[in-house]
């Protein structure tokens, strides 16, 4: 069914854009994860993810991507907001 | 050992040069490089309350040391002055130091006093320091802490 398919993602970094399919009730931290260790970001590291028709809001690390009606080709920016010293 | 001042100064117009889409996109404004000074004024605006931050970015011997990253006060002019800061964030921690300054390795000016254990010139080997390497990555990291209603907080007092 059409609502089960996976999510085709872009996700833009500092590092480059990675488009992969991600399940649509993957949590936005699963997609994070995913994002560190694709492009060896610092595990211990201090991310977040937003949309990018939507810049100004930080996507939840705990909500699912189904819970934003996130479509599929949507394009996710990535920031590396620095480990905390 | 120090960097040729040309050098530096064509890996800054490189790294500006792959800021701009974000510039665009988050209607930053970067001036012109100054060659002779070594410096070049960034200006972010806060999506949230509308509030001007704007950063003296001097790049002297870049990129053997890191930035030196001031913020420069709005309305008067006055250089690393806490008023000129964004103020801490809980959810952000303290890369908003009330010292004032930027306390991560990517930050010249934290090596003064707050991190005397942190290595100058093994800034891009600090384990601390992650991807904020580029003019970009860390330009990033500032702004994406001043546009989050959850966790900014306004300047800093003071």
């Amino acid at each position: 069914m059409e609502r089960d398919k996976d999510l085709s993602l872009t996700v833009e970094t500092t590092q480059g854009s990675w488009k992969q399919d991600f399940p649509r009730n993957d949590k936005v931290e699963q997609v994070i994860q995913a994002v560190v260790r694709h492009f060896g970001f610092a595990p211990d590291g201090n991310y977040e993810l937003r949309l990018k028709a939507s810049p100004n809001e930080a996507l939840n690390p705990e909500r699912p991507l189904v819970s934003y009606h996130i479509e599929d080709g949507a394009v996710l920016i990535f920031t590396d907001l620095g480990i905390a010293v | 050992m120090s960097v040729d001042p040309r050098i530096s100064c064509s890996i800054v117009r490189k790294e500006l040069r792959d800021c701009e889409e974000d510039q665009t996109a988050f209607g930053w404004q970067i001036s012109p490089v100054d060659d002779e000074s070594q410096l070049f004024m960034v200006t972010m605006t806060s999506p949230v309350d509308g509030e001007k931050y704007i950063m003296e970015v001097a790049f002297d011997n870049y990129k053997e040391w890191p930035l030196l990253i001031e913020f420069v006060d709005s309305a008067t002019g006055a250089k690393g002055v806490k008023h000129a800061y964004p103020a801490p964030s809980k959810k952000h921690g303290g890369f908003f130091h009330e010292n004032p300054c930027i306390c991560h390795p990517c930050s010249r000016k934290a090596y003064k006093g707050l991190h005397a254990d942190w290595e100058m010139a093994a800034w891009q080997l600090n384990p601390k320091v992650g991807s904020l390497t580029t003019i970009r990555a860390i330009l990033n990291a500032i702004y994406a802490r001043i546009r989050d209603p959850e966790s900014y907080n306004g300047r800093m007092n003071g």
